[in-house]
């Protein structure tokens, strides 16, 4: 299929990962983000690269662009049309806000309060009409609406969820007597209850709307008039990729998808390796991220928020917390030391960057304790300022606590782990996966280096780390499906749902997600639709997703059902009710396959399966102080079937993988590490 | 790893080893809060916070303690040790999980138990687990009642008791909980909801012990505690020394209508010491608005954690630079068994706001002006016309936030011990129960007049749409303003069957009968303001009357803001009228409506 690409664009680099499905081999650039002309800097990333635009099969792209044009207000001059009543939603919003305080700043409404407008009009939960729509005055507040400057509508009415019908009648109107204006309505933005997050979520689809659409036609047509004569996809939220024409109806959907690729990348490896249960580990400069596999798919959630403000539209979910490598320790004002969430970022960065960084952070703790090489960081292509990572250390920390700097050094490292182990516990045990039936794939510069401690404290068994970590998220987004996520909030006891009723909640999505893929032109052999149902027990708020199968083809009986459920429930929670279930929500994810990148094998080692260490370094061991000889390994020289124990290192131009006494090494044919317990 | 002995000073661990442990053990409650908040029933709970979790060493020195109600955890260690005695230390084993609804013992209203698990390792007892959460309801002689005199019409009392024994569910319980509730499925869901959560703080505490071992742990615990106590100190230092007093009154118990009730509070800052002492207010009252002794401890504790930041270690540590002081008998510290259901909802609010307010000459930049003190909502036991069974829902509301030195206040907040608290939507509450929401929208001119205003007030209208009995629970202030800035025009308000003849304006009322069809209103204060309202930047008023937040008149006569017929600034007569309010020099306590 030639050579496929896919470029992300975030706040400081624009990415651009090319695949040479010919040959297998994957290249990397990067320019510099240009925030006023993002596809100025696509373009530079392009013209940096081995892509040839003409013989690309398909162009992948995640943009940062609609979130950025929400936080600036750089978007069209939004208003907003509610239920009569509702026009403060926006600001009122939940009314919640952080404990022990005396003073708090609300996050701003997304539209100031006169440009929020009532229509009058009344649907119950059940889509019973207690109002109908005043048509005159729909037409009246857009009007004035329209005399403000406003640019977008957001119409988001109560129970349009489920009941469309109103708002669709408020968006005839508007699209009748102001073509010019753009309109989002809720229900076409999400189809979950709770109005001020929905309204939230409309607001920003309507705001972005314009913006997006001349960006990606202008990204579209320079590309085709480079002969570009494969598909455009916009990158998805959810771990998915769509047309470039349903991102600029639904731009909202193209929210905070950067994150999502690691995470596909690690269901693509699930898959190829068999190994339905896996948690992702991306460990950067400033962050650590979990994701959770099962069965071989992402776990998703239908919100998440985003710099305070709610978005209800699906997401790979992800825990993240501030212990990245710039993760900043320091003492406190009674003399304890703590870790975070100060980070110094990527700039100025830890002292051993040596870019007027003087606050030692879990980077200098992990070079100081001899876990990095100070010579051989990015291959090579940034020297690590030793001493000084060493002198921070003993300033800062070692002398206050009157340690030692090896004592200090280990022991900031080993706080930020077990900060990340409970980031893990987190979306596992505490979500009823059991940690012992999972592999952790670790990637991201520093994912390898803490993976294998990390597994020990959770008891998983083995950790994978792929080839070439560091590079591996922006990989991920080659491994991209066509996604579209579709559900339907409908709450009712699932003892009174007959088997058609189910079907039938279910039909619909499927027909409608069946129809998105042919819209997309994805072709039916390369289609699917995964199926879940939301349950919880009678009384319960929170629900328990249970996936019910491929397309309609599964048995949808409600005992069956139960049991899932209750299996769920207890898994989760160690426990059951004999109490009623209710079904709050059907989900339907349509995935279209795109072609997959080739799996390039690494040669077979020739001499034995034993790998020879290239040196061996003094590292100080954890909780000791005491120093240990570690075996180095060069990646680039190991070879498919090579075997080694620990205490390990292996180093390679993105990433380090620490490997601890009580582990082996295999190194597998598509040259993965794979770390087993001895 | 170091070592440990026995005497204090050898078994101080050294600062690395403390760091991971710290790390370990300081989220275990929070374990405790997530799982609850994911499993439970009822609104009160997975909406409204309605619980809360800490976690104990052997000798119950709390170390970790959870991010939902901080009254609800913050004197759990009271109720905690009388469950233990009561039951027995040594008849405790490893998966027990005791349980009490009695107020006597766990120190707030009868629903709001305590879940208990004594956390063993190696057969050793190692700390405790523990919960404290609305359960729902045990079957009080109403849902929710104001009227009562007693704690035994409050619901059942289930003395100290097993839940778990040994891991084992105590079935006979559930069966007895069941019969003595309106809402047995929610209640017994509830019971087992909160034995599965604490498990979570029992197994953080046991792989911390596990990987680095029992002594570390016992040190690490002591090293948690000393730490918190010397960070709350040295915050408590900065603070100007003295004694700072305050009043303030409820407006009647809700049995003797229309009698006040005085109370009375005194924050003494003593170098690195804080007392709060409530003497001066009233004896304990005969409705059930007393504040057991647990309760007052918690809201002290509540107030100190504000005081010195919720980035202090949390937990006992911090507590130990704290005295609570309260006459025996009075409202504060009533001998039990009184009626106190609804204890946490006005006299540990009004204590709250008591010491913030009391503290205000003594860090004029960090006190804001008041808000209104009062924790409104909407309670109804409704029958759903098409389930037939009863439907309970409390939907708590919001009230301004006073401005403060630099800064507007924020407008409809739920009270500040609520924070976390999210409001329902109309979506979701339309769904689950018998209501309709019509309204929830600012209210012009609420936030008192200020340099940096104060936030509006809400109003929010529900119709019923099946029947039962509701009840109303309003008892606020009208706040007042700082340094020159006014008050804010109005208090809490409940008005229910509003615009028909029957249409009744109500403080604190249980038992009110609700038809399908009839209405409620809930009118909430806007917050004080600071500093005088003429010194305000213009064009904030211009935005404050562009928005609805000030009305025309209100940024004329308040703010001397002046707009000609056009709706257009008229300069020259707001410069006039500026300096004529100037002059006035509006008196702030006569603003107080």
């Amino acid at each position: 299929m030639g050579q496929l690409a896919a470029c992300d664009v975030g706040g400081t680099f624009t990415d651009l990962v090319v695949l040479d499905d010919t040959t297998g081999s994957v290249s990397f650039a990067k320019s510099p983000t240009v925030p006023e002309r993002p596809a100025d800097g696509v373009r530079n990333a392009i013209a940096k690269s081995s892509l040839s635009v003409s013989e690309a099969a398909a162009f992948l792209h995640g943009t940062t662009l609609g979130i950025n044009t929400v936080l600036e207000g750089k978007g069209a001059k939004p208003g907003l049309l509610t239920t009569k009543g509702f026009r403060d939603i926006l600001e009122i919003a939940r009314m919640r806000w952080p404990k022990f305080l005396m003073h708090y700043a609300k996050p701003a409404a997304l539209v100031p309060r006169y440009l929020c407008k009532e229509v009058t009009e009344r649907l119950t939960a059940g889509g019973e009409e207690l109002q109908p729509v005043d048509d005159d005055e729909v037409r009246r507040v857009v009007t004035e609406l329209v005399s403000e400057g406003v640019e977008a509508i957001a119409v988001c009415l109560l129970h349009a969820y489920a009941h469309p019908q109103h708002e669709t009648q408020v968006g005839e109107i508007i699209g009748a007597e102001f073509p010019d204006i753009a309109v989002t309505l809720s229900h076409e933005a999400s189809r979950e209850y709770r109005e001020y997050e929905r309204a939230v979520t409309t607001v920003i689809d309507a705001t972005i709307k314009k913006r997006m659409s001349e960006y990606i036609d202008e990204l579209d047509g320079w590309l085709r008039q480079e002969n570009f004569a494969g598909g455009l996809f916009i990158s998805r939220c959810d771990g998915g990729v769509m047309s470039a024409e349903a991102a600029q109806r639904r731009p909202v959907r193209t929210l905070i998808s950067g994150p999502a690729s690691g995470v596909m990348g690690c269901v693509q490896m699930s898959r190829w390796l068999e190994l339905p249960n896996v948690i992702g580990i991306d460990m950067g400069g400033t962050s650590f991220e979990a994701s959770v596999i099962t069965g071989g798919e992402a776990v998703t959630t239908p919100s998440t928020e985003i710099h305070g403000y709610p978005l209800l539209v699906p997401v790979v979910e992800l825990a993240t917390i501030g212990a990245g490598g710039g993760s900043i320790a320091w003492i406190d004002s009674a003399g304890a030391m703590e870790i975070g969430p100060q980070s110094a970022g990527a700039d100025p960065g830890p002292i051993c960057y040596g870019r007027g960084g003087t606050e030692p952070t879990v980077t200098d703790a992990a070079l100081v304790s001899g876990l990095l090489d100070p010579g051989r960081f990015l291959g090579g292509d940034m020297r690590l300022d030793h001493e000084a990572a060493r002198r921070g250390i003993e300033e800062k920390i070692a002398n206050p606590l009157g340690v030692s700097v090896a004592e200090a050094a280990t022991g900031i490292f080993e706080v930020a782990e077990v900060k990340m182990a409970a980031t893990l516990e987190e979306v596992t045990v505490k979500k009823g996966f059991d940690p012992r039936q999972f592999t952790i794939l670790a990637y991201g510069g520093g994912g390898p280096l803490v993976a294998c401690s990390l597994a020990d404290r959770l008891s998983a068994p083995t950790v994978l780390v792929p080839p070439s970590p560091g590079t591996f998220s922006a990989w991920g987004a080659l491994t991209l499906d066509v996604v579209h996520d579709f559900a339907a909030t409908a709450v009712a006891p699932l003892d009174d749902l007959e088997h058609d009723e189910l079907r039938n909640a279910f039909a619909r999505l499927c027909e409608e997600a069946d129809n998105e893929l042919a819209r997309e032109a994805v072709p039916r052999d390369r289609r699917s639709l995964l199926l879940s149902i939301d349950m919880r027990y009678d009384g319960q708020e929170h629900v328990l997703s249970v996936v019910v199968g491929d397309g309609l083809g599964g048995e949808l009986d409600s005992l069956r059902l139960r049991q899932m459920f209750d299996e769920r429930h207890n898994a989760a929670y160690g426990y059951t009710t004999a109490d009623p279930i209710e079904v709050t929500a059907y989900r339907v994810r349509a995935v279209g396959a795109l072609g997959k990148p080739r799996r390039s094998e690494l040669e077979a080692a020739d001499h034995g399966d034993e790998a020879t260490p290239s040196a061996r370094r003094r590292v100080t061991d954890f909780r000791g102080g005491d120093l240990r000889d570690y075996a180095i390994y060069d990646r680039a020289l190991l070879k498919a079937g090579h075997r080694f124990t620990g205490p390990a290192i292996v180093e390679e131009a993105t990433s380090t993988t620490v490997v601890p006494e009580a582990r082996e090494v295999v190194v597998d044919r598509f040259g993965n590490l794979l770390i087993t317990a001895r | 790893m170091a070592e440990a002995s026995n005497t204090k000073d050898e078994r101080k661990l050294d600062p690395v080893t403390f760091a991971v442990l710290r790390s370990g053990l300081t989220s275990s409650a929070a374990d405790i809060h997530w799982v609850f908040k994911r499993i439970c029933t009822l609104p009160i709970l997975y909406e409204g916070n309605d619980y809360g979790a800490a976690v104990y060493d052997s000798r119950l020195n709390c170390f970790s303690s959870s991010a939902a109600a901080p009254l609800f955890s913050g004197a759990l260690d009271d109720c905690v040790r009388a469950l233990v005695e009561e039951i027995g230390v040594d008849s405790l084993s490893p998966g027990d999980v005791l349980f009490t609804s009695d107020p006597g013992l766990h120190g707030c209203h009868t629903p709001d138990a305590p879940f208990v698990e004594p956390i063993f390792h190696d057969g050793e007892l190692v700390g405790y687990a523990a919960l404290r959460c609305h359960v729902g309801d045990l079957g009080a002689i109403n849902f929710y009642p104001t009227t009562s005199t007693s704690s035994y019409q409050e619901g059942l009392m289930v003395p100290p008791i097993k839940v778990y024994r040994e891991g084992e569910l105590n079935e006979d319980l559930i069966r007895l909980v069941r019969a003595n509730s309106r809402m047995p499925m929610e209640t017994a869901g509830n019971l087992m909801a909160a034995a599965a959560a604490v498990h979570a703080g029992r197994d953080r505490v046991l792989r911390v012990i596990r990987e680095y071992g029992l002594d570390a742990y016992v040190s690490a615990v002591e090293g948690m505690l000393d730490h918190g106590e010397t960070v709350a100190r040295q915050r408590l230092a900065d603070i100007p020394d003295g004694a700072y007093r305050i009043e303030d009154s409820i407006s009647d118990d809700g049995v003797n209508i229309g009698e006040p009730i005085k109370l009375a509070c005194t924050v003494t800052i003593d170098g690195s010491t804080m007392t709060v002492d409530t003497t001066g207010s009233a004896e304990q009252v005969e409705g059930p608005y007393n504040c057991p002794f647990g309760s007052t401890l918690a809201a002290a504790r509540y107030s100190l954690t504000k005081l010195i930041g919720a980035d202090a270690p949390s937990g006992g540590g911090q507590y130990r630079a704290l005295e609570v002081v309260a006459p025996r008998g009075s409202i504060y510290n009533p001998i039990i068994p009184p009626a106190a259901s609804w204890n946490s909802y006005l006299a540990t609010v009004r204590l709250c706001a008591m010491i913030s307010n009391a503290l205000a000459p003594a860090l004029p930049d960090r006190v804001p002006a008041p808000h209104a003190a009062d924790y409104p909502m909407l309670l109804a036991m409704l029958e759903d016309p098409k389930t037939r069974r009863p439907s309970f829902f409390a939907m708590d509301t919001g009230t301004g936030l006073g401005g403060i030195k630099g800064a507007d206040g924020a407008s409809a907040l739920v009270n500040e011990i609520g924070a976390g608290v999210e409001i329902t939507p109309a979506e979701v509450l339309e769904v689950r129960h018998p209501v309709l929401r019509h309204r929830l929208e600012l209210v012009t001119d609420s936030g008192g007049a200020g340099e940096f205003r104060g936030g509006l007030g809400a109003v929010m209208e529900y119709e019923f749409l099946g029947n039962g009995i509701g009840m109303s629970t309003s008892d606020g202030i009208a706040p007042w303003g700082l340094a020159g800035g006014l008050g804010a025009p109005g208090r809490d308000e409940v008005i229910v069957y509003p615009g028909t003849d029957k249409e009744l304006r109500l403080g604190k009322a249980s038992d009110i009968p609700l038809s399908a069809g009839d209405r409620q209103i809930l009118i909430t204060a806007g917050g004080g303001g600071y500093g005088p309202p003429w010194r305000r930047d213009v064009e904030k008023v211009i935005w404050d009357v562009k928005n609805g937040y000030v009305s025309r008149h209100a940024a004329e006569t308040l703010y001397g803001v002046v707009f000609d017929a056009d709706g257009e600034l008229d300069r020259e007569a707001t410069e006039a009228k500026r300096s004529d309010l100037e002059g006035a020099a509006l008196d702030p306590v006569a603003a107080q409506v």
